[in-house]
C-alpha cells in the first residue's frame, strides 16, 4: 500500500512536470501555479546574500589592497627619503671635500686626457669614501627610533650601499686648431656625469635613489698670462716704468720728477718678486748645472711688458738698479756667470762687513774707484757681448746680424739672476725690452799706513756725505764725470741717456752703450720696476777678497751664460725672446711643436693678442654662471653675487666671506654697465678667507676690492688659488688700511681698459699699496700721464694711485709648466640640478 | 488557498535566518572596509603632507647657511641655528592650523619672520598633528661625514579616525638627514 501510495505520488509528480512541459512542447505558454513559487524566494534570498557577499568581499578586498598600497606607499617613501638623504649627503660630499679623495683614488682624473680614461669610471673599488659615507650615513639611520621595525629585533633602516661612477668623458678643448692654442689649452679639462647611488632597505622594501650631475675638471689657471708674475699688454711711453727717482742709498728721491711725466713725482716702487723659494747658497752647495739651473728658471714666474707706443711697434726701456738698500736690496751678479757648457754660478752675497767693509774715511788711504755693471748678460758663439752686442736699434744699419724688427722682439731675455735678500727671483721678460742694468760702485786702494789692501762697496751711504767726499777729493771727482761722447749712429732715446734728465745718465744701458767710464750716482736714480733684488748667502765662493779685483779689464770680456730654455731656441737672435710668436709647454722634453705634440703645448701665438674673453677662460670651462639682468641696482647684484660666491663664517662684525665652492664662475651683469667707480660691483664687502679655489670673471664693468682676499700659505705662496678676471673693467682697491693684500691673480686686459686704480675721490685711510701674491695681468700700468696720448688717462695711472707703490709676488702654482700644474686641475659639481630618479633595488 | 497560494512560514523564518546569518557579518565587513579605506586614504595624505616638507627641506638645503645666517643677523643671536629656526613654536603651531586653502608658511627666529617660506597644503580636520622636529646628528663615531653640522629633521602626521571609534591616532613618522650649507 505504501509503495503504491509512492507510486502515485511519484506519478502525480511526474505528470504535473509532464503538465508544465507539455505547453512548451505543444506551443503553449507555461503556467504557474502558486505552489510552484515555493523555494524561489530562498532561492532568491540566497542569491542576493550571495551577491552581497561578493561585493562586499571584493570591496573589502579592494580596500586592503588599497589599504597595503598606502602602507606600502608609506614605506616606500620613507625608503625613498632616507635614500635621498644618503645621496645628498655623499653628493655634497663629493661637491665640498671631494677633491682630496679623487685626485687620490683617481688620479689620472687630472693628469691624462679623456680620450686615454675610456668612457666610465667605477670609483666605489678605488675610494674608500662610498664605504666610510654609507658606514657614517648608517651611524644616522640608526638613530631612528621611530622607524625601527617593531619586535624585538625590529631593525633600522639599512643602507646596503653607495656608488660613484664617472661616465660620458669627454675633453673640453679636443681642437688643436691655432686658435685654440692662442686661447690657452690644457687637454687635460675635461667634463662628464657623475653617477652617485645609495640604496636602503627599510621594513624589506629596497630603493635605489641615483643621481646624475655635470661635473668638470677645470684648471684653476685662468689663462697664458697666469705664467707671469706681471704682464703688461701695452706700454704707452718707453720709460714707463721708470718715473721713480731712487738715491744712492736706495732711498727713495722725493725730490725727484720725471721729466715725460710733465715733472710728476712718484713716490713708491712696484717690486716683483718672480717666485717663492729661498735659498741660502753656501759653500758645500754644489754648483748649478745648466740643466738644473734651467729647470730652476722654468719655475719662475715671467714678465711680459708689451711694445712702447701708439702704434705699440716701440722698444720699451727698463733700467733696473741694484738696490744698494740695505733691508730691500742687495747686489746680484756679483759672482760672474760662467762660459758656456760650464756650471752656471749662483750669485754671491757680499757681506759688506767682511769681504768689503764700508770706508768712511778716504783721505789717509790711496784709492782708486771702479765700476761694474751688474746684471744678465747673454752670449752666443762669435758674439761675447750678446744680446748687447746687436744692433738692436732703428737707425743702425750697421752689423751682419741686424734685422730692423729685432728691437721689437727683445732686447732682454732672461733677467738673471735677481731675488730679494730671502728670495731669489730670476724671471725671463718677455717682450721688446731693452734692459739697463745699474753699475755698482766700488773702490780698491791700499792703506798707507798698513799696505793693507783693502775693498769697498758704498753701502748706506747718505747722498750727502757721498757728495762731501766727492767734493773734498779731486780723484774721485775725476769719476764723478758724467759720460759724454759721440754716439754714431745716433738711437733713439738718446736724449735720456746723453742730455736728458739726470738720473739716466747715472743708469747707463749696458746693451747699447758698453762705455767703460763710469758714471757716478750722486743724485739718485730713477726707477720703478724692480726685480726683486737677492742676497744669496754663499760663503767662499767666489773668493772676492782674493780676486784681482771685479774692475779687472780681463773680465769685461768674460762671456756669460744665459740659460738657452727650449722656449728660446728657435729664436732667431740668441737671447732674445720673441713675444708674438711664442710658445708655453707643459714639459721640457724636446716636445715643442703643437701640430705633432699638440698635449704638451698650453699656449702658442702672440702675447699681445691674448685678452680675458678669449684666453681659455670661456671655452666651455665656465662651471656656474650667475645672471644679474634682472637686478635693477648694483646693490642687488652686489648682494647676489657675494650670497653666489661666498658663506658668511663668524658674526656681522667679525665676520668673513668664505669661499663657498670651487670653480670657474661667470657674474653676467646687467646691461649698461659702464667700467666707472660708481658702476663696480664691490668683491666682498668682508675680508674673504680663501678655502676653495675660484675664477670669478666679471663680463663687464669694474670690480673694488674693498677688503683682504687671504688664504693659506704654504711653501710661501697661497695654496688656495683665486683669479679675478674683468672682462671689460678695472680693479679699484677700496677701503681702509695701508695696506691691501691680495692672494689672488687679477686680470683685465681689455684693449680699452684694464687697470689697477683707486678710487676717483681717495679717502686718506685707504690703501696707498697693494701687495698681491698671485700675478697682476693688465692692460696697461702707466706710470704717469699724457692728456694727448692715454685714452684712458682720465682714470689715471696704476702707479701714479698708489703713491706707496706696490708688490707683486708670484704665486709658482699658477705656473703651467711648474710642478704644481696638476694641483691647479679641480673636480667642479655644476650647478645644474641633475637628475635624481628612485627605483626599487631588486633582491 | 492561503496554504497553496502563499509562502508557507518556514520559508520566511528560513529566508529571515538567512539573510539575518549573511547579512550581518556582511555589513560587518563592509563598516570594516570603509574603515580601511578612510585609514589608507588618510596614510596617503599624510604621506602627502610629509612628502611636501620633505621635499622643500631638501632643496632648501644648500641655503640652510645662508638662512641661519640671516636669521643671526636678524636677530643679533649668534647661537642660532637651524635647529632653532625649525623647532620656532609659532612656526610649529601655524603647521598644525587647520586652513581652507594652501598657504605659504614663514620661518621665524625668535619672534622674527625670515624671509623664507614652505608651501603647505591644508590640513584635513582629521589631522591633529603635523609637526617638525629637528636635532643635530652627533657625528663623533663618524669618519667622512663630521666637519660639516648635520640634522635629523623627524616630520610627524598624526590623524584620528572617526568612524573607527578608536582612541589613539593613528601616525606616520618620516625622517630625512640634512647639512647644513
Amino acid at each position: 500500500m505504501q509503495e503504491l501510495y509512492q507510486d502515485l505520488k511519484l506519478d502525480a509528480k511526474a505528470r504535473t512536470v509532464a503538465k508544465r512541459v507539455s505547453p512548451r512542447l505543444q506551443g503553449k505558454a507555461p503556467t504557474h501555479s502558486p505552489t510552484d513559487r515555493r523555494g524561489f524566494l530562498l532561492g532568491v534570498v540566497l542569491l542576493i546574500s550571495l551577491l552581497m557577499a561578493v561585493f562586499i568581499f571584493s570591496f573589502n578586498s579592494i580596500v586592503r589592497q588599497r589599504n597595503t598600497q598606502a602602507h606600502h606607499l608609506m614605506i616606500s617613501e620613507t625608503a625613498n627619503y632616507l635614500a635621498i638623504s644618503g645621496l645628498r649627503l655623499l653628493s655634497d660630499k663629493l661637491g665640498s671635500s671631494f677633491e682630496t679623495t679623487i685626485k687620490t683614488s683617481c688620479p689620472q682624473l687630472f693628469d691624462q686626457p679623456a680620450t686615454s680614461l675610456g668612457s666610465s669610471i667605477d670609483l666605489a673599488g678605488a675610494s674608500s669614501i662610498c664605504g666610510n659615507v654609507q658606514n657614517d650615513f648608517q651611524n644616522f639611520l640608526n638613530t631612528l627610533d621611530e622607524l625601527k621595525e617593531p619586535g624585538i629585533l625590529g631593525a633600522y633602516p639599512t643602507c646596503l650601499g653607495m656608488e660613484i661612477r664617472l661616465e660620458n668623458l669627454q675633453a673640453l678643448t679636443p681642437d688643436t686648431t691655432p686658435e685654440q692654442f692662442q686661447a690657452g689649452r690644457d687637454p687635460i679639462e675635461k667634463c662628464g656625469q657623475l653617477v652617485v647611488k645609495c640604496t636602503i632597505e627599510y621594513r624589506g622594501l629596497k630603493r635605489q635613489a641615483t643621481l646624475s650631475r655635470q661635473f668638470r675638471v677645470v684648471s684653476m689657471i685662468p689663462g697664458a698670462y697666469n705664467r707671469f708674475s706681471l704682464f703688461v699688454k701695452k706700454t704707452p711711453y718707453p720709460d714707463s716704468y721708470n718715473a721713480l727717482g731712487v738715491k744712492f742709498d736706495g732711498t727713495v728721491d722725493t725730490a725727484y720728477a720725471h721729466p715725460p711725466a710733465a715733472g710728476k713725482t712718484f713716490t713708491g716702487p712696484l717690486f716683483v718678486f718672480n717666485g717663492t723659494d729661498s735659498a741660502a747658497v753656501t759653500s758645500t752647495i754644489p754648483e748649478r748645472t745648466e740643466i738644473n739651473d734651467k729647470e730652476h728658471l722654468r719655475q719662475r714666474g715671467w714678465v711680459f711688458l708689451g711694445p712702447a707706443g701708439a702704434a705699440a711697434d716701440e722698444a720699451v726701456f727698463i733700467k733696473i738698479p741694484s738696490g744698494f738698500e740695505p733691508a730691500a736690496g742687495g747686489h746680484f751678479m756679483l759672482g760672474w756667470p760662467s762660459v758656456s757648457a760650464m756650471p752656471v754660478l749662483a750669485p754671491e752675497l757680499i757681506e759688506d762687513n767682511v769681504n768689503f767693509a764700508p770706508q768712511s774715511d778716504f783721505p789717509p788711504h790711496e784709492y782708486s774707484l771702479g765700476a761694474k755693471f751688474q746684471g744678465f748678460y747673454t752670449w752666443e758663439e762669435g758674439n761675447q757681448y750678446g744680446a748687447g752686442g746687436k744692433n738692436l736699434w732703428p737707425g743702425l744699419a750697421a752689423g751682419s746680424s741686424f734685422v730692423p724688427s729685432d728691437h721689437l722682439r727683445s732686447a732682454s731675455s732672461w733677467v738673471y739672476p735677481y731675488g730679494g735678500q730671502n728670495k731669489e727671483s730670476r724671471t725671463l721678460v718677455v717682450g721688446p725690452v731693452l734692459a739697463g742694468m745699474l753699475k755698482f760702485f766700488f773702490m780698491r786702494g791700499r792703506n798707507t799706513s798698513t799696505s793693507e789692501e783693502y775693498k769697498g762697496l758704498w753701502t748706506s751711504m747718505s747722498e750727502s756725505i757721498f757728495n762731501t767726499k766727492v767734493a773734498a777729493n779731486h780723484t774721485l771727482q775725476s769719476f764723478a764725470g758724467m759720460w759724454e761722447g759721440t754716439l754714431a749712429p745716433p738711437i733713439n732715446g738718446l736724449d735720456f741717456f746723453r742730455s736728458g734728465y739726470e738720473s739716466f745718465k747715472k743708469l747707463m744701458p749696458y746693451n747699447s752703450l758698453p762705455d767703460p767710464t763710469p758714471p757716478l750716482p750722486s743724485n739718485g736714480i730713477a726707477f720703478n720696476l724692480l726685480f726683486d733684488f737677492m742676497k744669496y748667502q754663499r760663503d767662499v765662493y767666489p773668493p772676492l777678497n782674493g780676486v784681482p779685483g771685479i774692475a779687472a779689464a780681463a773680465y769685461d770680456a768674460e762671456r756669460f751664460l744665459v740659460p738657452r730654455a727650449e722656449e728660446m731656441r728657435n729664436c732667431a737672435v740668441k737671447g732674445l725672446h720673441p713675444h708674438d710668436e711664442m710658445g708655453i709647454f707643459f714639459e721640457e722634453n724636446g716636445q715643442y711643436d703643437p701640430n705633432s705634440s699638440p698635449d704638451n703645448c698650453y699656449f702658442m701665438g702672440n702675447l699681445t693678442g691674448i685678452t680675458v674673453y678669449d684666453s681659455n677662460l670661456l671655452s666651455n670651462r665656465i662651471t656656474h654662471k650667475l645672471d644679474l639682468r634682472k637686478c635693477d641696482n648694483t646693490a642687488e647684484e652686489q648682494e647676489a653675487m657675494e650670497k653666489f660666491l661666498f658663506k658668511q663664517v663668524g658674526g656681522a662684525a667679525s665676520g668673513v666671506n668664505e669661499t663657498d665652492k670651487p670653480g670657474i664662475f661667470l657674474i653676467t651683469r646687467r646691461n649698461g654697465v659702464s667700467d666707472s667707480y660708481a658702476d663696480a660691483l664691490v668683491f666682498s664687502s668682508r675680508q674673504v678667507k680663501l678655502v676653495k679655489p675660484l675664477i670669478v670673471i666679471v663680463d663687464k664693468g669694474s670690480l673694488i676690492l674693498r677688503h683682504d682676499i687671504t688664504g693659506t700659505v704654504t711653501d710661501g705662496a697661497p695654496a688656495t688659488l683665486c683669479s679675478l678676471a674683468l672682462i671689460n673693467g678695472h680693479f679699484f682697491i677700496d677701503g681702509a688700511g695701508s695696506v691691501r693684500t691680495l692672494h689672488a691673480s687679477l686680470a683685465s686686459l681689455h684693449p680699452a681698459s684694464g687697470r689697477l686704480l683707486r678710487p676717483p675721490t681717495v679717502s686718506v685711510s685707504s690703501p696707498g699699496q697693494f701687495k698681491i701674491h698671485g700675478g697682476l695681468a693688465l692692460t696697461e700700468i702707466g706710470l704717469y700721464e699724457n692728456p694727448m696720448n692715454d685714452p684712458l688717462n682720465h682714470l689715471g695711472t696704476t702707479m701714479s694711485h698708489f703713491t706707496e707703490g706696490g708688490e707683486i709676488h708670484y704665486n709658482p702654482r699658477f705656473n703651467p709648466s711648474g710642478p704644481a700644474v696638476v694641483d691647479s686641475r679641480v673636480f667642479v659639481l655644476e650647478d645644474t640640478a641633475g637628475k635624481l630618479s628612485i627605483e626599487g633595488a631588486g633582491s | 488557498m492561503s496554504a497553496k497560494n502563499g509562502l508557507s512560514m518556514v520559508e520566511i523564518m528560513v529566508a529571515v535566518v538567512i539573510i539575518a546569518l549573511s547579512v550581518g557579518p556582511l555589513i560587518g565587513l563592509l563598516s570594516s572596509s570603509n574603515r580601511m579605506s578612510n585609514a589608507s586614504i588618510y596614510e596617503e595624505m599624510a604621506v602627502h603632507y610629509a612628502r611636501e616638507l620633505s621635499d622643500q627641506l631638501i632643496s632648501l638645503s644648500p641655503k640652510f647657511s645662508d638662512i641661519v645666517n640671516d636669521a643671526r643677523a636678524m636677530t643679533g643671536d649668534s647661537t642660532l641655528t637651524l635647529a632653532t629656526i625649525l623647532n620656532d613654536a609659532t612656526f610649529k603651531s601655524q603647521l598644525e592650523e587647520h586652513a581652507d586653502e594652501s598657504s605659504a608658511l614663514p620661518l621665524y627666529a625668535s619672534g622674527n619672520q625670515l624671509p623664507v617660506r614652505l608651501i603647505i597644503s591644508p590640513l584635513d580636520k582629521a589631522f591633529s598633528r603635523r609637526r617638525i622636529t629637528v636635532s643635530e646628528m652627533n657625528t663623533s663615531g663618524n669618519s667622512v661625514l663630521k666637519t660639516d653640522r648635520y640634522w635629523k629633521v623627524k616630520i610627524e602626521l598624526a590623524w584620528k579616525d572617526q568612524t573607527s571609534g578608536r582612541d589613539t591616532p593613528r601616525e606616520v613618522v618620516m625622517a630625512i638627514f640634512l647639512k647644513e650649507g
